[in-house]
């Protein structure tokens, strides 16, 4: 295949030309180009011939297929099609003589021909639409099996013209007796939501399904559900259907299991009791070899112990087995994704896995991604006790065979100095003891992994300065050694920065000055450095090879960066070597050890991450915000839940935990302006904050062109039955002025007439869900307001539904804004 | 929301086998995204991945290799992880016999129970056609779209249990012969395990009289990860354990299996002297543990087809079976002698099957010449010295319990020998397979099974193998 793709692209002209030959045109042609028309065409021709002639030969085949006598033989005409379709041949031209062999008894036939059709009809609607009358008809056949099997294939077909056909069928088969119907229709429910045509008609019945005898059929409602109400995220989960799900946990299989788990994350129970009931309910699944079920159970315990911090510990305790004994007996995939979670654990909860750390050690027959991953997760069992181990194990993988394994060795190596492990009295002696291995490796033989070693002995001592006398000595001895740009540039760099302690220094600098044109770019960067850094260190000795270094440099047009930097060192030292030594040796900034390095800090990830827990999150180390399109996200699932939950039990508005601060005088801290003005460079802020606007909250009423209705009541099944069925009218998003609390935007939009349903504080945003009538039309607005605490100015997003069809939805918007004092709302 | 937009099967070669799409989605042109061509653009991914730039997403701080290694040092291939991002889609992954079984979703699913749905459609496609295989596959591609259709809908785990799909397939599976070659474990035939027998399930509609015998086959399983000092001291070991069954009576009864009554679950038990104490342990979904606590037995209706009942994990000391003892010896600068000598502990009646020990020799390494010392008669051994990939491998079929073997390997070099030169030499590793023995002591007491009528054949069987059995120098 490859071959044929590659001889065509080559010829991209010719064989297009061959596709559409021209009658006639032949006399104009330009002789060359007629002559590479034939060469070209005649291969192109070829292969198109060969696979119109399979295909031909195919349609022949299908208009025998009535006379043949027995069933296999019908068999492998139609299995042959199905063969072509598979090997990526385009057969969507048999559609027509396909359709012809639809009527057949034999389920085998009529599998094959169902398949086809799933995957062709969509290219010609008005051939296909030939086929709805079968498969209606199947669609009522006394076999359940057929009638399932038939209402797979109509809801599959991906056809908008037939969508009005389907929705009888798929009526009457939600209320079918047979299970396997009925689960099959709920999933023909999402189907047709997912080409645009409407299906509220059929959410009642969905929810009533949620009870249904068969556990398949409720697991795909509960899917179904959380697709269509992705937007509000997800199916609502209130008190009766979870524990009713809970109830029946055992009847499911493992992916039923896992969807019900995935509910319990987004309900709250209402008392502890419930909460120990609940997680004692679960604790068998950890004792299952399903590594999905035992990390979506884990996921649960994490969040049902959310407002029980004292209870982690135990369940942390207590998941720690099973996931050790899954990764014992996993086949490697699942080993590596348990093991991204066991990286995460230990990253969320240091020291969770220390005392196992030999269970991590890298196996020789394991796959590479595997290995490199242990390298990662070693460094963060490292504690007081275990670090010596640890290095010493790490220094084995040092010498592997795989040059990359040996490298990741020494930064994880260097990591064990970096991190935890390095904190209280040991962490002098534990940095000596990582020095002294870099500094053996580094010595080595100007290899890769010499280099490797240099470039982490750099990060080492910038933690440990302490640790500089034990390297200074080798520092010249190993850049002789020679190795990589990045290895010999960390040398340099460290000669700089201990060139009082490095006695031979200023002639080890003095030399790479001399033959400047032989290094590399990143050698000579650090080169200036080093060199400046020395001057003010060591002015004599340094003072000619300076005045040569900066020459070069200056000269030098192989990089508009060391060029600037020459120069702006040249310019500072022109200003005055004291000046200059404050710039540049700028205060020592020594690493904190347990801190680690500014750019590993991952906190906010990690809290982040802990709602994400068992999904593709953990895998990429990244809130799925970064990588799932918008469309395939459950709308922060976590926070509406407990909001719908909130009012599925109550009419009432819940009193917010923050009322009681409203009173307190406001006070908003004044933007700076200065922060303002990075965030926007970086890009921080989804829209430009703009100055905040003059209008004060009490001027705000002069916006309003509306009259709200400030008594006006609705409870909260209405609410969210409206909320579910009405299309958005208006949705914005706009930087606030202020940092209001719950309770002060609670009383402030109540002054006008926009009323709480509910809301909530989460860890990275206020949500609030509004409601307001008009007084004079009567109209009802629903409003979804959601303010991100995280951005600096903060930004909030609104959205609004209302029954006007969308008119007056604006002047809300304004209104709300005006109140919150926002820009651009 | 976890739903798949596409499976597919892939050959060794990336030829697609076998391929569904859920979900079609929408590409950035507004046209819709050729399936065909995303599942080649991950192919070619997995097949080269480039630790460089993996997706922007593998964490910073792991496999970060620099592009500048162009001298092409000492690459061994790099596997690709089985998830990762590509296009705005995130590929899931697992390889069975050597092809690929894959899926793609645009949803932050849980990569766990995604891999173990693929895992489960791998393991039934391999019960329906009896063994897995490329040409398995292929000749069976309208009984698997069969399965599959009934597997997944819209991208959905549906029904996975091998019996209760049988109520659905009307397709009889074509049998395929599997190659055997001889990679393919326990070519010794005791050793071969419950997942050698390469038979279907029988099809529902099918009479399952016709299959043949009403037989379940029951391996104890032990593979060893030890890692011993060049002394000879063990550094870290740990036994990975499993009860694996291979069921094919008919009706499903009911079974029940008893395990050691001195099991002890977990460290710090109050245990007796002689127990076999594990660590943890994990059970199928079929299993009830009612029993399990008071008289260690487990009841269960065994599923059809191929499933691990339990897994077990050992981590504190025990007998190893083999000791590999190391000795270098420089006699001049550039010659090298390693003497290597092997034990065999287990009791005499037993024996280590297809032994093959490999020796991984220094770069500097120019001749080599291997010499297989005190060995008693009948011992069938040989050693090889595979230059490509600088290793010597020491083979020896039957290697007799409580017995021992030696080798000498000299070695001359190109240049005088250096720290690093010794340094390259190792980690020794071997492999092995001990049949009808396990270390831990876990013992099958019994199986019985509530219909007796027409006694089935019970095969029980206990397995040894290596799995990562590393001598450091």
């Amino acid at each position: 295949m490859n071959t044929t793709a590659t001889s065509r692209s080559a010829f991209p002209g010719p064989s297009q030309s061959h596709n559409q030959p021209q009658p006639g045109g032949n006399g104009s042609v330009d002789p060359a180009a007629t002559n590479n028309n034939v060469k070209a065409g005649a291969g192109d021709s070829y292969f198109v011939d060969a696979k119109k002639g399979e295909v031909n030969e195919l349609r022949t085949l299908l208009r025998t297929f009535s006379l043949e006598k027995t069933l296999t033989r019908k068999r492998e005409i139609i299995k042959k099609v199905i063969a072509y379709m598979t090997l990526g041949i385009d057969v969507s031209r048999l559609l027509p003589d396909m359709l012809l062999v639809i009527e057949t008894r034999d389920l085998v036939i009529k599998k094959m021909v169902y398949l086809y059709l799933c995957t062709y009809a969509s290219t010609s609607e008005e051939v296909a639409i030939m086929c709805i009358n079968t498969l209606m008809k199947d669609c009522s056949n006394d076999d359940p099996m057929v009638r399932g099997l038939a209402l797979r294939s109509l809801t599959s077909l991906r056809l908008k013209s037939v969508v009005e056909y389907v929705m009888e069928p798929l009526r009457k088969s939600l209320d079918d007796a047979n299970a396997y119907v009925r689960k099959t229709a709920v999933l023909g429910v999402l189907k047709l939501h997912d080409l645009s045509h409407p299906v509220t008609t059929f959410l009642p019945r969905l929810t009533e399904l949620l009870d249904d005898s068969d556990p398949a059929v409720v697991s795909n409602c509960i899917s179904v559900l959380n697709e269509l109400n992705a937007d509000t995220g997800g199916m609502e989960v209130t008190r009766d259907v979870m524990l009713k799900l809970l109830n029946r946990l055992g009847t499911f299989n493992e992916f039923g299991l896992a969807e019900v788990l995935n509910l319990l994350c987004r309900y709250t129970p209402t008392d502890k009791n419930e909460t120990f009931q609940i997680m004692n309910l679960l604790d068998p699944v950890l004792r299952t070899s399903n590594s999905g079920s035992v990390l979506a159970v884990i996921k649960s315990f994490l969040h049902l112990t959310n407002t029980m911090e004292e209870l982690r510990p135990m369940v942390y305790e207590r998941v720690k087995p099973p996931i050790l004994t899954l990764i014992a007996g996993g086949g490697p995939e699942q080993i590596y994704v348990l093991l991204k979670h066991v990286k995460y654990l230990c990253e969320a909860n240091p020291g969770m896995f220390d005392n196992e750390y030999r269970q991590l050690y890298v196996r020789y027959n394991e796959p590479t991604s595997i290995k490199y991953l242990k390298l990662s997760i070693l460094p963060k069992l490292a504690s007081a006790d275990t670090a010596v181990d640890i290095i010493t194990e790490l220094c084995e993988y040092v010498s592997e065979n795989d040059i990359r394994m040996a490298k990741l060795a020494i930064e994880a190596i260097a990591k064990v100095a970096t991190e935890r492990a390095c904190q209280g009295t040991t962490a002098g002696g534990i940095g000596e003891i990582v020095t002294g291995k870099l500094v053996e490796l580094c010595s080595l033989d100007g290899g890769p992994v010499s280099s490797a070693a240099a470039c982490a002995l750099k990060d080492v001592l910038r933690a440990h300065p302490n640790s500089r006398f034990s390297v200074a000595p080798v520092l010249g001895r190993c850049l002789k050694l020679g190795g990589e740009e990045k290895g010999k540039a960390s040398l340099v760099w460290m000669i700089g920065e201990f060139g009082d302690i490095v006695i031979e220094a200023p002639y080890v600098l003095e030399k790479l000055v001399d033959s400047w044109d032989e290094n590399e770019e990143l050698v000579k960067l650090s080169l200036l450095t080093a060199c400046v850094k020395l001057f003010f260190k060591r002015p004599p000795e340094m003072q000619a090879i300076l005045g040569r270094l900066l020459t070069h440099a200056t000269n030098d047009v192989s990089s508009q960066d060391l060029h600037d930097r020459a120069l702006l060192y040249y310019r500072l030292l022109k200003a005055g070597p004291e000046k200059a030594e404050k710039v540049v040796n700028g205060g020592e900034q020594v690493i904190e050890p347990s801190k680690g390095f500014a750019e590993d800090d991952e906190e906010a990830t990690i809290k982040a991450l802990r709602e994400e827990f068992n999904t593709l999150s953990i895998v990429y180390g990244s809130k799925s915000a970064h990588f799932i399109g918008e469309q395939y996200r459950l709308g922060s699932a976590n926070s509406v839940a407990e909001i719908t939950d909130a009012f599925a039990n109550t009419s009432v508005a819940p009193i917010q935990p923050d009322v009681t601060a409203a009173p307190t005088q406001p006070t908003p801290e004044p933007p700076q302006s200065n922060d303002d003005a990075y965030a926007d460079l970086l890009g921080f802020a989804d829209s430009p904050p703009t100055p905040p606007s003059a209008s004060v909250p009490a001027a705000a009423p002069q916006t309003s062109a509306m009259n709200l209705n400030k008594s006006f009541a609705i409870d909260g099944g209405k609410f969210q039955g409206m909320w579910q069925s009405l299309p958005e009218a208006s949705s914005s998003m706009s930087a606030m002025s202020k940092n209001y609390t719950v309770g002060e935007i609670d009383g402030l939009l109540t002054g006008v007439g926009i009323l709480t349903m509910a809301s909530g504080e989460m860890d990275a945003e206020f949500k609030f869900f509004l409601y307001a009538q008009d007084v004079d039309t009567g109209s009802v607005y629903l409003l979804q307001l959601v303010i991100d605490k995280m951005c600096e100015p903060r930004v909030c997003s609104l959205s609004i539904k209302t029954d006007t069809g969308g008119e007056g939805a604006e002047v809300v918007a304004k209104m709300l804004g005006g109140v919150l004092g926002n820009a651009g709302m | 929301m976890a739903s798949l937009s596409s499976f597919f099967v892939l050959s060794p070669r990336g030829d697609t086998i076998i391929k569904k799409e859920y979900r079609f989605s929408l590409g950035q042109s507004g046209a819709e995204k050729d399936l065909k061509s995303s599942v080649e653009m991950f192919f070619r991914k997995v097949k080269f991945w480039d630790t460089s730039k993996d997706g922007g997403w593998d964490g910073p701080d792991e496999a970060r290799a620099e592009a500048d290694e162009s001298e092409n040092f000492d690459m061994p291939k790099v596997d690709a992880p089985p998830v990762f991002l590509l296009d705005g889609e995130s590929f899931l992954h697992i390889k069975r016999s050597g092809l690929i079984f894959g899926c793609a979703t645009r949803y932050n699913v849980s990569p766990s129970q995604t891999l173990e749905l693929l895992a489960k459609i791998a393991k039934i496609f391999k019960d329906y056609c009896g063994t897995l295989s490329e040409e398995a596959i292929r000749k069976n591609f309208i009984l698997l779209y069969e399965l599959l259709d009934e597997m997944l809908d819209y991208g959905y785990p549906q029904v996975t249990s091998t019996e209760q799909l049988k109520m659905f397939v009307y397709n009889e599976p074509i049998v395929t012969t599997p190659i055997v070659t001889e990679k393919t474990k326990g070519s010794n035939g005791k050793t071969a395990s419950a997942a050698s027998v390469h038979k279907p399930v029988s099809v529902g509609g099918v009479s399952s009289g016709k299959s043949g015998k009403n037989e379940i086959f029951v391996d104890i399983l032990e593979r060893l990860n030890v890692l011993f000092s060049a002394n000879g001291y063990v550094l870290n070991s740990s036994i990975d354990g499993c009860i694996q069954m291979k069921s094919y009576l008919s009706g499903n009864p009911e079974l029940r299996l008893a395990l050691n009554e001195d099991l002890v679950v977990g460290k710090g038990n109050g245990q007796s002297y002689g127990a076999v104490v594990l660590d943890d342990l994990n059970f199928h979904d079929c299993v009830n543990l009612s029993e399990f606590d008071g008289s260690r037995t487990l009841s269960f209706y065994a599923p059809d087809g191929e499933f691990v009942l339990l897994n077990y994990r050992i981590a504190s000391e025990f007998r190893v079976p083999f000791k590999i003892m190391p000795a270098i010896e420089m006699v001049t600068p550039t010659k090298l002698e390693i003497m290597l000598t092997v034990r065999n502990e287990i009791p005499a009646e037993n024996y280590g099957a297809n032994v093959v020990c490999r020796i991984p020799l220094p770069r500097a390494t120019a001749t080599v010449f291997c010499e297989m010392l005190g060995a008693a008669a009948g011992v069938e051994q040989t050693a090889e010295h595979l230059a490509s990939e600088r290793v010597v491998e020491w083979k020896v079929k039957k290697f007799s319990g409580a017995s021992e073997l030696s080798m000498k390997i000299k070695l001359s070099l190109d240049s005088p020998s250096t720290l690093q030169t010794r340094k390259e030499i190792g980690p020794i590793s071997l492999g092995f397979e001990i049949p009808m023995f396990n270390v831990s002591n876990l013992q099958v007491r019994y199986l019985r099974i509530a219909e007796t009528s027409p006694s089935p054949f019970r095969w029980v069987r206990y397995v040894t193998q290596s799995s990562s059995y590393v001598c450091r120098l």
